[in-house]
């Protein structure tokens, strides 16, 4: 028997089979979840893992020179029970045949750690050393003790409006006689029965929405309208506020689900109104920023102290400052509302000084683009004849003409808004000819996107199509020759699609879903067949189905909407099997990408994300009920 | 002479639960929202009973109930207590800072009448 002082030794390999090597032990260890240290008889540390190297630094205190179990000695000081500690380590190193658990906390450092040991002999029952085994598990124990936090919380949250309902249903029992309470009673059972239903539906909410597993059915949403509806309501409910509200850009269009949009808002006026109790303005604003559309409720209430601000937004959290004590709630409002506005793609937030007031505001991805994105072509175009020609032919079609006399004007508009289309003359005057407008829309990534048709005399098609055009049309062109070129780079109707699976049976049911609705229908079983088809057909729509493990989705999307042969972005739809987290919702609604939880899959849901894509407005359901 | 009743709850469908049961012209119902309010009407009023929650923002119930049972003038003050936690644990923390009686919500506006009534008729 050898000995083990002051060496590593290999642990002996199971039956021969494993090289005897110290290397191999060592990887072996390396890869344990744990940070391990395997103790001799007297005390040294034989061999420990990297995990182990990195932890004892953490939680021991600089001791140079001592063994494992001298360190865990001092460690007990440290420990949030030191004599409990004290206890368990004493009773290992008294007992070597010991194997056992032990928990404890280091409020130090905040951490919570759990050791395992246990006797270590060879197979002629030698005793060899101890192995100790830690694990951090603050993690756990955080989720643990919120969970149980939760339970207590949501327990006392139910259980106030339910002593409110058996409460007066008791009293209207028994006290039948005082007929003039009766009806009063009545009303506080259902009042008190209400506030329970609310509070069981914001709580579910809530939870779905943070396990990721919560569909939204977005559709194009005026703000500025659905505020007006909000600010009414809560004027009439109100003697003591005034609300005003502020409007900034029309129309303000979001891409949202009403009634959750509603929902928010809704929430941010009857706090800035249950919050502001002796009364005051109340001022409610609506404009464009950036992408968003962002609506702010300000109030001159009680404000939330500093010291209270970054917990807001947690569950159940109510400010507590002696102001705010009489006014009841369950906290879950603002919670709610901003899971729900992530959920969107969005972002909310607050400003708040006590005793001066709050102003809580949200962000929405602008939907309006999406919806004028198809419809409009801007004509670059000197010549007033050949503008008002081009002019008529596109109205006809049912496009919506801008137009733009010079090069300068017309790369105002484009970057502006970018049109669905350019008619661009190269013959154009000034310094900026038509060329150089041409170069400089491709090389803008505001509008690299959106094709140009190139309309001249001059006969260059090989430089125009090098510069980016995406078709030329000679002059005089014929209406004819405009339409295919526009059909063709803005394709009409329903829409083209191109359904983008590997799985033959899913491809079948997605195209047999829409093949009767007008679409025109293309498929793509891999990547390389969904690249050609982009090029020669264009689609309108993209339904890709995300869940085979062949294609990287989001490296697939990436893909299909930076294509260069494209030359614009394509609406996706994409299916997926997965709950999303927010910041992949997010990522994807700022692509114009819409997300079909593949268990909420449905002939109908699929169609309703398509005319979306699509642009058109929210289609009723009745005009969906034809298959 | 009518009795004094203080009640002290955040939420007001309790407090107004508590006039309900007990209110009627029998006796006089003093309101208080939270624990400091509650401690000052008990010092200027010197109610004969006090109905707390436990749960409440800013001081609990405990808290007010051990700095009634620590003034002088008040220790003798009956108290029932409220909890929306009826474990046994909460039962013992709240018999063990010197309630009289213990309530877990939801209660019944019988019981609660009846408790009230016994402890009203004990300090008479």
């Amino acid at each position: 028997m050898s000995s083990i002082e002051g060496r590593v030794i290999p642990l002996r390999p199971g039956v021969g089979q494993l090289p005897s090597d110290a290397r191999v032990s060592q990887a072996i260890l390396n890869a344990s979840p744990d940070a391990i240290c395997f103790v001799g008889t007297s005390g040294e540390t034989v061999i420990s893992n990297e995990k182990f190297e990195r932890l004892a630094p953490e939680i021991f205190l600089p001791f140079p020179g001592g063994t494992l179990p001298e360190r865990l000695v001092a460690l007990a000081e440290r420990t949030a029970d030191p004599s409990a500690f004290r206890t368990a380590l004493d009773a290992v190193l008294a007992d070597p045949t010991l194997e056992t658990e032990t928990e404890f906390e280091l409020p130090a450092i905040g951490r919570t750690i759990c050791i395992h040991t246990a006797p270590v002999s060879d197979e002629s029952s030698f005793h060899l050393g101890r192995i100790f085994g830690f694990r951090d598990v603050t993690a756990e124990r955080e989720a643990e003790r919120l969970k149980t936090e939760l339970v207590a919380t949501v327990s006392h949250e139910l259980r106030t409006p339910l002593t409110g309902i058996i409460g007066f249903a008791e009293l209207l029992l028994n006290t039948g006689m005082r007929r003039e309470n009766d009806r009063a009673y009545a009303a506080t059972i259902y009042e008190e029965s209400m506030r329970l239903k609310a509070l069981v539906d914001d709580f579910l909410d809530v939870q779905r929405i943070e396990e990721g597993g919560f569909a939204l059915a977005l559709e194009p949403l005026d703000c500025g309208e659905m505020l007006e509806q909000q600010v009414e309501f809560y004027a009439d409910k109100t003697d003591l506020h005034t609300i005003e509200l502020i409007v900034r850009d029309e129309p303000l269009i979001v891409l949202g689900e009403p009634a959750r949009v509603v929902q928010v808002a809704s929430n941010l006026l009857s706090n800035a109104v249950k919050y502001s109790p002796e009364g005051g303005p109340i001022t409610v604003l609506a404009e464009h920023r950036g992408g968003t559309i962002r609506v702010s409720v300000a109030d001159r209430g009680v404000g939330i102290p500093a010291g209270q601000q970054k917990r807001v937004f947690q569950r159940f959290f109510r400010v507590d400052s002696s102001d705010t004590r009489k006014i009841d709630g369950t906290g879950l409002g603002l919670a709610l509302s901003r899971n729900l506005i992530e959920a969107h793609g969005g972002r909310m937030g607050f400003e708040s000084v006590e005793s001066e007031g709050s102003t809580f505001w949200f962000e929405l991805p602008s939907g309006r683009r999406d919806v004028v994105r198809r419809r409009r072509v801007l004509v670059i175009e000197d010549d007033p004849g050949a503008a008002a020609l081009l002019s008529e032919y596109l109205t006809v079609d049912g496009y919506a003409v801008e137009t733009a006399a010079t090069g300068e004007e017309g790369l105002r508009k484009a970057t502006k808004d970018p049109p669905a289309l350019i008619c661009l003359d190269l013959g154009l005057p000034g310094k900026l000819d038509g060329w150089e407008v041409l170069i400089r829309l491709k090389s803008n990534p505001t509008t690299a996107y959106v094709p140009v048709v190139v309309c001249t005399g001059n006969s260059d098609r090989q430089r125009a199509a090098a510069l980016g055009a995406a078709d030329f049309l000679p002059k005089p062109f014929s209406d004819v020759r405009l339409k295919e070129a526009i059909e063709r780079l803005l394709p009409t109707g329903r829409g083209s699609v191109l359904v983008i699976d590997e799985d033959d049976a899913m491809r079948a049911l997605i195209t047999e879903t829409l093949s009767q609705h007008g679409y025109a229908l293309t498929e793509a079983a891999s990547v390389g067949e969904a690249r050609r088809a982009l090029a020669e057909n264009r689609p309108d729509v993209v339904v890709v189905d995300l869940t085979r493990p062949e294609l990287d989705g989001f490296e697939l999307l990436e893909c299909l909407q930076s294509e260069q042969e494209t030359r614009r972005r394509v609406s996706v739809v994409a299916l997926t099997d997965r709950h999303l987290a927010a910041d992949e919702r997010r990522a994807l609604s700022d692509r114009a990408v819409s997300v079909l939880q593949k268990n909420e899959y449905s002939a109908h849901e699929l169609r309703r994300l398509l005319r979306q894509a699509l642009g058109d407005a929210p289609a009723t359901e009745d005009s969906d009920q034809t298959r | 002479m009518t009795a004094t009743v203080l009640v002290c709850d955040n939420e007001t469908i309790l407090r107004r639960l508590v006039r309900a049961t007990l209110g009627d012209g029998e006796v006089r119902i003093l309101e208080a929202c939270d624990g400091d309010e509650a401690l000052e009407l008990a010092r200027r009023h010197r109610p004969d009973l006090v109905i707390l929650d436990v749960m409440m923002p800013g001081r609990t119930g405990l808290e007010v109930l051990g700095e009634l049972r620590r003034d002088p003038k008040l220790a003798d003050t009956r108290v029932i207590v409220l909890t929306a936690r009826a474990q046994v644990a909460d039962r013992d923390a709240a018999l063990g800072a010197g309630a009289d009686r213990f309530l877990a919500k939801p209660f019944s506006p019988g019981e609660l009448a009846a408790v009230a009534g016994e402890l009203l008729g004990a300090t008479r």
